[in-house]
């Protein structure tokens, strides 16, 4: 067998499995802040990385970054115009920088690799279902930052508000390949990504006094995202039930499929081309009249895939209360994510005839909807994308602080906790901050028959002797 | 400013050395994959291309066939979905409820493909390598052989496909009675090439697999092809040329196990029907006995009745044909009533009909009296159509059966009625080939 050494290449084998990843990286970097008169900072960076996991001519990168910031509030003129009385403190900054990805990728992935088999004692090689790229570059990622830090109200109100702007060239898909290509996959290059928006971060210390705080902050951040310079219409990705995409124009990890035949108004219409309108179970009713002959009721497919949802968000926003009062701290945080859609395969599933076990084919069988409702809109991927915004209670704590209760303990600390308490949204499914592909990035917010987060509470004491 | 900078010389000096010397160590940038050779080391060496030949074999006889038998099956209706998967129910429902992006249309389509890249590879690299004359006459026919039977495999079940693999440019589309010409030019090629220059003892040993008669196999095809593409003559001198007491099978074991035990008892996903899914089967085929044993089970979840799978498939390690010799006899039977012939037909189509066990290299005997229906050539090919359903079950060849001795089209209501014609060209194809053409409507 040439050149594989793991155990499972032998030609007799019980089951044995072996798996090594080898590889090297280098890293070199070079930094040094400069700072002037405690106000002015200048910071400048190189690296250079190298990855065994590109080829030749693609694995050394170059990096480099710099920063300044400027306290404004450290100037003359500042003080003495009477600003600090109600700015104490005021930085400004900026940055930009070029980063990259030299570990995006496993050590052998540019490779077309032969997994080696055995067939009746005789080695055999059968080459991957992932065509190699030998000549894939890493993703490099320039990204510019500008930002101020101040506070207000003698510093009881600090804020920090960042815009950024990156912009990723020469971005790395997995993207699915014709079967008649002999393949199903392959690395590849194709086109810029761009990610703008701003964050912000609002402090407030809203009751100081001794033995007495309260501390409250509230987070906002906008993301826009957007695909540009792929050479095809759509660019789908593998492992996504053939359903997202990259395209044109359009944020990463767009829902791309089968949708409803629409009127030339654009309403959805049925199959014998009644409007259909959505009530509020997600379900589509007839908007005149009632079902009575066959096809009234029933969604139609356009028969064309279209854009059908798109998991990223408007904004995400937290808001957090610290308040501590003698020996008692309490905390409490909501978070809030709006705007993004998803994809409620659990629900399409057991919609399904065959499985049936969810509300909408018993709706079916009772009449509720018409016969064929379930069946046709399995095949309309549209129907089952909604809008998965939702402000959850993320977690509320509280606990005591006890001073030497006993000789032998220096404090003792009880807390209860309890997280993920409360979601309020409209989505059907239990929880809609599920995803079927983990923390992958392509594929966002698919339901598919996902446990939902639990709600869990939790006690505990920490003794310091 | 600049001073402070230089005054810490020391550290910086000291991390440009270490730098270097890094470097110079033996910290290799370019690691060769333990796990499994890379495409380069394959096909230059001839360990990689015998390897691979034997890959080639082992990936089509178990991955390949398992699409090609029991998702061919389903829509032929030999066996009934026995499971809830959404894909297989809606594989099992056919028609229009079998989407583009159903994930088996999908498999029967790139899995065939596969083994086409496989055998192009090995057609290309092995002229170049030191391979002895008889052992790169036996690579260079077994990739002919396999590149034609999944060209065969991809026109029985699509109105159109692509001639060869393409790496980098989408493919274009031909009809699949081009798909059945190239074919049958690989196989001609093969028959030539093997006669002219006989395969090596160490290419028959350690190569070829185990039960593979190459000969019989390659004239065999070539009359299923024939026929399938409709050359009558040609179909009856090819069928003619297979000596009927050779055998030619793929041998499996407990890690490349039996594709249609795989699917049927492994997994459960799919189960054969009663009476071969056909209603004109005679209750009294000794066939029945030697493919099915007996059970009153219906499937999940269209309650079809099943039965549990005996035959060439009731073990992981049962060795399956790759054709049996009685298709040969039925080719010739046809052929000749498609000639107007339809005295002889009839004789031959009785030696299938009245074979028995015994007298059956593979030990498939229907043991039946001799045909004494009607005389016309329809009734003669309903009655080849039925001995094919039961002779040839679980070949990969019944849903070619139907569309050319059944119905014209076939009848929705009807449960032994095939669920679809052609099936429709992958999501995944035509998302990544403009050159995808419209898909059927059944």
């Amino acid at each position: 067998m040439p050149v594989s050494e793991v155990v499972q290449s032998g030609t007799v084998t019980e089951g044995a499995n072996e798996f090594r990843l080898p590889f090297t990286i280098y890293g070199l970097f070079a930094q040094e802040t400069l700072g002037w008169n405690d106000r002015l900072f200048l910071t400048g960076a190189i690296r250079l990385d190298a990855s065994s996991s590109f080829g030749e001519g693609e694995r050394w990168q170059f990096y480099p970054k710099t920063s300044l910031s400027y306290v404004v509030s450290e100037l003359d003129a500042w003080q003495r115009a009477g600003l600090d009385r109600w700015m104490p403190r005021l930085k400004l900054r900026g940055s930009v920088g070029v980063s990259g990805g030299l570990t995006s990728i496993g050590p052998f992935d540019r490779f077309t690799n032969y997994t080696p088999e055995s067939y009746e004692g005789r080695p055999a090689l059968q080459p991957s279902s992932q065509l190699g790229a030998l000549d894939a570059r890493p993703e490099r990622q320039r990204e510019i930052e500008l930002g101020a830090d101040f506070g207000l109200f003698n510093d009881r109100l600090a804020v920090e508000a960042t815009y950024y702007t990156q912009r990723t060239t020469d971005l790395l898909l997995n993207r699915s390949l014709a079967p008649t290509s002999g393949f199903l996959s392959r690395l590849q290059n194709v086109g810029t990504l761009t990610n703008q928006g701003f964050e912000l971060l609002m402090r407030g210390l809203i009751l100081d006094r001794p033995g007495q705080q309260w501390t409250s902050t509230l987070t906002f951040s906008r993301n826009r995202n957007e695909v540009n310079g792929l050479e095809e219409d759509v660019l789908i990705f593998p492992d996504s039930f053939g359903l997202v995409g990259a395209i044109n124009g359009e944020p990463l990890g767009i829902y791309y499929g089968s949708s409803f035949a629409r009127n030339d108004n654009g309403e959805v219409i049925d199959q014998n081309g009644n409007v259909l309108v959505e009530d509020d179970n997600d379900l589509w009713r007839m908007r005149d009249g009632s079902p009575t002959e066959p096809g009234d009721g029933v969604p139609a497919a356009s028969g064309e895939d279209r854009i059908i949802g798109d998991p990223n968000p408007d904004f995400v926003a937290s808001w957090t209360n610290n308040v501590r009062i003698n020996a008692f701290e309490f905390r409490m945080q909501w978070d809030a994510v709006v705007g993004q859609d998803v994809f409620n395969f659990t629900r399409r599933l057991a919609a399904l005839s065959a499985f049936g076990t969810l509300d909408d084919y018993e709706r079916e069988l009772e009449g509720d909807l018409p016969s064929g409702y379930t069946g046709s809109a399995f095949g309309i991927f549209e129907h089952w994308v909604e809008d998965g915004s939702f402000l959850k209670l993320r977690e509320i704590s509280l606990a005591y602080t006890l001073d030497a209760p006993v000789p032998q303990v220096d404090r003792m600390r009880l807390s209860l906790s309890g997280r993920n308490l409360l979601s309020i949204d409209g989505y059907s499914g239990y929880d809609p901050e599920v995803n079927v592909a983990g923390q992958r990035t392509g594929v966002r917010n698919f339901d598919f028959v996902e446990v939902p987060i639990p709600r869990s509470f939790t006690v505990s004491a920490t003794i310091t002797l | 400013m600049l001073a402070r900078l230089f005054s810490c010389r020391f550290p910086l000096a000291a991390a440009v050395v270490a730098g270097l010397l890094l470097l110079q160590s033996g910290c290799d940038l370019n690691i060769t994959n333990p796990n499994a050779p890379s495409e380069e080391q394959v096909l230059t060496t001839t360990e990689g291309v015998e390897a691979l030949a034997v890959g080639m074999q082992e990936y089509y006889a178990t991955t390949t066939l398992e699409s090609v038998l029991l998702v061919s099956g389903t829509t032929s209706r030999e066996v009934a979905v026995n499971n809830t998967l959404a894909n297989l129910v809606n594989l099992e429902d056919g028609g229009t409820d079998l989407p583009p992006s159903n994930a088996d249309v999908l498999r029967i389509w790139s899995r065939n493909y596969r083994v086409v890249e496989m055998a192009e590879e090995v057609r290309a690299a092995t002229p170049d390598l030191p391979f002895e004359a008889g052992t790169e006459s036996g690579l260079l026919t077994l990739a002919d052989l396999f590149q034609a039977m999944a060209l065969g495999n991809i026109a029985q079940h699509f109105e159109q496909g692509a001639l060869t693999t393409n790496r980098t440019e989408p493919v274009p589309f031909v009809s699949r009675n081009e798909l059945f010409t190239e074919a049958l030019r690989l196989l001609d090629r093969a028959g030539t090439r093997l006669n002219d220059t006989p395969p090596s003892d160490p290419f028959i040993n350690n190569i070829r697999g185990s039960g593979l008669d190459l000969r019989n196999t390659i004239n065999a095809y070539r009359a299923r092809y024939h026929l399938f593409a409709g050359n009558w003559s040609e179909a009856e001198t090819a069928a003619a040329a297979v000596d009927l007491e050779a055998t030619s099978t793929f041998g499996y074991d407990d890690e490349s196990p039996n594709p249609v035990w795989n699917g049927i008892v492994r997994a459960d996903d799919f189960a054969p029907r009663d009476a071969f899914g056909s209603a004109a089967t005679n209750p009294d085929d000794a066939r029945l006995d030697f493919f099915l044993a007996p059970t009153d089970l219906a499937s999940t979840p269209n309650e079809l009745p099943i039965e549990d799978i005996a035959g060439f498939f009731n073990t992981a390690n049962a060795r399956m044909p790759l054709y049996v010799p009685g298709e040969m006899t039925l080719i010739r039977a046809e052929a000749l009533v498609r000639q107007g012939e339809l005295g002889e037909a009839e004789s031959a189509f009785n030696e299938v009909r009245t074979k028995t066990a015994a007298e059956d290299p593979l030990g498939l005997g229907a043991n039946l009296d001799p045909y004494d229906g009607p005389q016309t050539a329809d009734a003669l090919l309903d009655a080849i159509h039925q001995e094919r359903r039961a002779e040839l079950f679980l070949q990969g060849v019944a849903l070619e059966d139907m569309r050319r001795l059944g119905p014209e089209q076939p009848d929705p209501d009807d449960p032994f009625a095939r669920s679809r014609n052609f099936y429709p060209y992958p999501q995944q194809e035509r998302q990544n080939n403009p050159n995808t053409p419209e898909n059927p409507d059944i």
